[in-house]
């Protein structure tokens, strides 16, 4: 069956061609290309393929073939163009054309279904992310897949930067970044994109007027350059329709008339990058130039702030933020969260060329900051992940007290990396939730251990000299009856989504050929369900203690 | 006859062979990948 299509063997031990799937658009192939980027420095003599979709590859060809040997692209256009047998015969060309050399790793870092079908056609010694097989069944058999797949876009419990996910999923050794920004001379040269794939991720037009005037009248002895699209030319004609900006001879509006490698090599000189989530960001952090990223909408920046070290995130404090892309939502608040003003404020301090967390720690005031949040990414210190860390930070909702907890439970768990946090802040509203979780996390536990006890006598029975069928099968309906409550435990706990999703994507991916192998390995997931509810539940309950040490003096310190 | 007719054709035979319980072919895994690929450019993708 497919499941005995592949052997499960970590890549960095396998491969000397590696061929990569991202089917996704073009900024999450400049995350996949840094990904890439690292191996490639790790092991120079490994080959690597990437497929991708032509319609984004092609406009990035000039950096993808500086990291990959081959690219190899999916024209959906040429093979709908005529009949199916023609559709068929380009296929099989594009399939030859993947697995020219014979590939050794085989990974899916696309998560959409045309990657997966696409994976399961293409013959490699090992697969990792997810793939579907001639039993049109889906599997996924590496750990960081399986939690990319279980918590990616699922909501704001994900801890990791998609790039971080991607090398670790890969195999890169997590080392620190060597590249420094901007180690190149700059010219005085800013570079602004202010659109986003979808309205509720950018700004409305006349907010970027307002802001381009304040930059250009600020910094009158740099250029201001606004890049884009051809498709974003009617929004960009909007921004430039104002009376004030026109008076403006420091502002050039390139959108639509230069080509990505023209951008790309803007930013290589630029001092600045400002913009919203998109592609462009992710060549800004690749050409090593500080960024300011205004984060709205869906957007997860945790996910996908450019990566690298000290580039400036701003998002809104509004609770409905980040929202599901499918959510309708007609008055977009989170977009008046974030002042015109902090964004001209913060540009002026990111072109001094001083310590920026200082110069922003020292700058922000609840009159100008109180709606946004302000963040800069770093490499954590002990395992080198990136990391958004809170400047002027408050206390959180549950979701952000957690998001750091669980990623120390899965670095140690999946990556055996350690991580040191500080604990923490609460409100007495989210002391009360965290509560709530614990005893979610109580249940959870409990029925991880009443799995480890059937798998366990699925296995014992299974050992005897004539064992009993009906037994093995009341012991199997008892882990269907497990799984079922567990999936209620998430209904009631939905901020235990991610270690419920996890598991049960590990349990439905267990490997074995025969019932022995498969309940012992439905033990050891079990196992490690249970390990990573303590964990949890311990990390918690000291967070929860530190809370109460921290109430006792402040009681006692006003009592005196 | 069109694509979309020829992919619907061939579809309900991959649909049967899956219903059997079989294996299915390269080229039914390519039909399928072929329609999801179809499903997704219907939705924008390009």
């Amino acid at each position: 069956m497919a499941k005995n299509e592949l052997n499960i063997v970590p890549p960095q031990a396998a491969s000397t061609h590696l061929a990569i799937v991202q089917l996704t658009r073009a900024g999450d192939l400049v995350q996949t290309l840094q990904a890439a980027s690292e191996i490639k420095k790790e092991k120079p003599q490994i080959q690597l393929t990437l497929v991708a979709r032509k319609h984004y590859s092609d406009s990035l060809k000039f950096l993808l073939e500086t990291v990959f040997d081959n690219i190899v692209t999916i024209d959906t256009p040429k093979l709908f163009s005529s009949n199916l047998d023609n559709a068929f015969s380009e296929l099989s060309q594009t399939l030859n054309l993947i697995s020219k050399t014979p590939i050794d790793a085989l990974v899916n870092l696309s998560f959409c279904k045309p990657s997966q079908y696409l994976c399961g056609l293409i013959k490699a010694n090992h697969k990792l992310g997810p793939w579907i097989g001639s039993d049109n069944q889906d599997y996924i058999s590496d750990k960081w897949s399986q939690l990319l797949y279980s918590t990616v876009t699922q909501g704001p419990l994900n801890p990791f930067h998609l790039v971080d996910l991607f090398k670790l999923i890969i195999g890169v050794k997590t080392k620190k970044d060597s590249n420094a920004q901007q180690m190149t001379p700059r010219k005085p040269v800013i570079v602004v994109h202010p659109f986003a794939s979808t309205d509720r991720k950018r700004w409305k037009p006349h907010k970027w007027s307002e802001i381009l005037y304040s930059i250009s009248k600020n910094h009158e002895d740099h250029t201001i350059y606004v890049v884009g699209a051809p498709n974003e030319s009617q929004l960009a004609q909007e921004i430039f329709s104002g009376q004030l900006i026109k008076t403006r001879k420091n502002i050039v509006n390139s959108v639509g008339k230069t080509k990505l490698k023209d951008v790309f090599e803007r930013l290589t000189e630029a001092r600045l990058f400002i913009g919203h989530d998109s592609l462009i960001g992710h060549l800004a952090s690749l050409a090593k130039t500080k960024t300011m990223t205004l984060a709205l909408g869906s957007v997860r920046p945790w996910e996908t702030a450019p990566y690298g070290a000290n580039n400036l995130v701003l998002s809104p404090r509004a609770k409905c933020f980040p929202c599901f892309p499918t959510e309708k939502c007609a008055q977009y608040i989170c977009h008046s969260d974030i002042p015109y003003q902090v964004v001209t404020n913060f540009a002026g301090l990111m072109l001094k060329d001083k310590d920026l967390k200082l110069e922003i720690e020292k700058s922000t005031s609840p009159f100008l900051t109180g709606s946004c949040r302000i963040f800069l990414t770093e490499f954590h210190k002990k395992s080198n992940l990136i990391d958004l860390c809170e400047i002027d930070i408050k206390s959180g909702n549950t979701a952000d007290i957690l998001r750091p907890l669980y990623r120390m439970t899965w670095a140690l768990l999946l990556g055996e990396l350690e991580e040191n946090r500080e604990f923490p802040l609460l409100t007495k509203e989210a002391h009360g939730k965290l509560l709530s979780v614990m005893d979610g996390i109580k249940y959870v536990y409990e029925l991880s251990e009443f799995g480890k006890k059937y798998s366990l006598s699925i296995v014992e029975e299974v050992a005897k000299d004539s064992p009993s069928l009906s037994k093995i099968k009341a012991n199997s309906q008892k882990i269907d009856e497990i799984d079922k409550l567990l999936s209620l435990v998430k209904n009631s706990h939905p901020s235990l989504a991610p270690v419920i999703d996890y598991y049960n994507i590990a349990r439905a991916n267990l490997p074995g050929g025969n019932v022995v192998e498969i309940a012992q390995n439905s033990f050891f997931v079990y196992q490690d369900s249970a390990l990573a509810t303590s964990i949890l539940n311990e990390l918690i309950g000291k967070t929860l203690a530190e809370y109460k040490i921290n109430l006792n003096q402040n009681s006692n310190t006003v009592s005196r | 006859m069109n694509i979309v007719k020829e992919i619907q054709e061939a579809l309900v035979l991959v649909q049967s062979t899956l219903d059997k319980g079989k294996s299915l072919t390269e080229k039914e895994r390519q039909l399928l990948f072929l329609v999801a690929l179809a499903e997704e450019a219907h939705r924008g993708e390009k």
